[in-house]
């Protein structure tokens, strides 16, 4: 197993992809911290637009409707007061931009050696070729580290270089809750495309599918599920969102409550354990073509 | 006999297709055993089980002595390239072997630039493997099979794309990995001109079915020049042909004898066998070509 994590770890470290996904994954955070200045400058500007804006996001807190695409609002109290480096990052993070760059990530390096055939040359000769899953997850758990990592530095770098004093880094010991159940959460959006690239051998199907879910096309399909659900057990009052990745990681924020946090860490956790069990056996069970 | 590696009743079924039908190879430590099929014979699947690579539908294979599941811990041992060579285009091919030797646990130093020399690629290590050319990286799909000195390589088709100096490159270094380090081979293919150069022993598969295992003495035998005696009594022919000094003859079937010796003496041996009251139901003088050979055993074409 250590053998096949060091081979993965070599293998991504020298991989083009893994070296582009960290340059597009500090880009983003430069990118959507400049959209965010974008807004509370706009916001300055137009006070009507940071009355529109406050408005959205009391209605935003008190609706249940959810929405398709990726959002990283503003907060219209960033205009006049200060600016949290914690905050912005929450913000950014459950936007799901970062999830993209994992999903994409996990589905380009975990069906790379099923698409060029690398597996035939080492498959054979394991006693059991499950743990193929395991270091694949391992060495994308590392680039997910590695990718938080980068967006939060070039988040907080970007917000420096345009607010200045008004960016406010806080106690890091604060994010820390936040930040393990987004990595949690991120490691479990890993687990679900190599899963999904080891069923199909498809690694468009993966990507496809979590990029849907991550611009949340799966609301529907929750709400059917919570409607049928609804119906058996009235009583019940189930919501899906609890209990899945995307809707975990719109609320897990830095101001959630330890509860939020605590689901989101455990079904993070659940997801990775889950799929990693299903791809290991899948990889063990299938033939190698 | 104890063999290497010897199938029994391997069977290979996808859907309704039987790809492979109850198959038994026999290969001792030493061999160089020639798989020859056409495409789609089974060959490819074959080999498959037992690299480990597919589970088979029915039958199992020993390996190394052992048998089961316990057959399978010993499949570390075994080096494969299995159909075109696995690699990754944009490394190099060092980085894809040293891929291999972390995945092994192989720590030796040299044991990238020794692989890399011994398939004549040490000028090439540093190239990434997207400029290679197809030989280039049919040779490095060897290198990959040999990485922690295996004791079996099971080599599909390891010439295709090569031109005639790849070709016998390959086989001059597959040989000599036979030769000095004593490394057991299986290798299909459906040239069989080249296989021929190389092999100890072949298997014939087709459609599915293994139809003959021979040793390279037993296929030149049967595809050199020939007399072929066709008699009604081969006890006493043999007599005869013992009386008129002919020593290299084979009885193959109760009415037939092969004569490997004084070609154009045929007129001399029916006059001789009529002497002695033996009826010669036919002579031809016989020679088979390896194609034709197989051919005549497959019953058709060969679809290369």
């Amino acid at each position: 197993m250590l053998n096949l994590i060091q081979m993965d770890l070599y293998r991504m470290f020298h991989s083009v992809s893994t070296w582009v996904i960290l340059i597009f994954a500090a880009a983003a955070a430069v990118f959507t911290v400049s959209m965010a200045n974008i807004d509370v400058s706009a916001m300055a500007e137009d006070p009507q637009y940071a009355q529109e804006s406050v408005q959205e996001k009391n209605e935003d807190s008190s609706s249940e409707e959810l929405q398709l695409g990726i959002y990283a609002e503003s907060d219209p109290e960033w205009v006049s007061g200060n600016i949290d480096a914690g905050e912005m990052l929450s913000i950014q993070i459950k936007s799901g931009v970062l999830t993209l760059l994992c999903i994409i990530f996990a589905a380009v390096f975990g069906s790379a050696d099923f698409k060029n055939g690398y597996i035939k040359n080492i498959a054979g000769q394991l006693k059991n070729r499950g743990v193929l899953a395991v270091s694949k997850f391992t060495a994308s758990a590392v680039q997910v580290f590695l990718m938080m990592l980068l967006f939060t530095i070039f988040t907080f770098l970007t917000g420096e270089i345009f607010w200045g004093e008004r960016f406010v880094l806080g106690a890091v010991t604060e994010m820390l809750p936040f930040l393990g159940a987004q990595y949690l959460l991120n490691l479990g959006f890993a687990a679900l495309i190599l899963l999904l690239c080891t069923l199909t051998k498809s690694s468009a199907f993966g990507m496809t599918a979590g990029i849907l879910i991550v611009m949340r096309f799966s609301i529907p399909v929750y709400s059917l599920i919570n409607r049928g659900i609804a119906e058996i057990r009235p009583s019940w009052n189930f919501d899906i969102n609890k209990y899945m990745l995307d809707g975990n990681m719109g609320l897990a924020g830095i101001n959630a409550s330890p509860e939020i946090l605590t689901r989101a860490a455990v079904v993070g956790a659940a997801f990775v354990a889950v799929c990693i069990a299903l791809a290991a056996l899948a990889v063990k069970k299938q033939d190698v073509r | 006999m104890e063999y290497l590696l010897n199938t029994n009743g391997l069977t290979k079924q996808y859907g309704r297709h039987k790809a492979v039908k109850s198959v038994n190879i026999h290969i001792r430590q030493g061999d160089i055993y020639g798989l020859i099929g056409r495409n789609g014979a089974g060959k490819t699947t074959l080999l498959k089980m037992i690299s480990g690579l597919a589970a088979p539908t029915q039958g199992d294979f020993t390996l190394f002595g052992k048998s089961g599941k316990e057959a399978y811990r010993y499949l570390s041992r075994v080096g494969t390239l299995i159909e075109s060579p696995g690699i990754y285009p944009n490394m190099s091919a060092s980085d894809n072997l040293k891929l291999k030797c972390l995945a092994m646990g192989v720590r030796r130093k040299d044991e990238v630039s020794e692989l890399l020399d011994i398939v004549g690629l040490s000028g090439a290590g540093r190239k990434k493997v997207k400029n290679f050319s197809m030989g280039m990286k049919q040779r490095l799909g060897i290198a990959l099979a040999l990485v922690g000195s295996p004791d079996l390589v099971v080599l599909d088709e390891p010439i295709n794309g090569l031109d005639p100096q790849g070709i016998a490159e390959v086989r001059d270094t597959l040989a000599r990995l036979n030769r000095e380090r004593n490394i057991t081979l299986i290798i299909s293919s459906h040239i069989l001109e080249e296989l021929s150069k190389i092999a100890t022993h072949y298997g014939i598969i087709h459609d599915g079915v293994l139809l003959q295992e021979l040793t390279r003495e037993e296929l030149l035998e049967r595809c050199s020049e020939r007399i072929e005696l066709k008699t009604d009594d081969t006890r006493k022919a043999c007599t005869v042909l013992d009386g008129i000094g002919i020593t290299q003859y084979k009885v193959v079937d109760p009415d037939t004898i092969h004569i490997f010796e004084r070609l154009n003496d045929s007129g001399e041996i029916t006059f001789a066998l009529a002497q002695n009251k033996i009826r010669t139901l036919g002579i031809t003088v016989k020679n088979e070509a390896l194609e034709d050979y197989y051919l005549n055993l497959t019953g058709g074409a060969v679809n290369a």
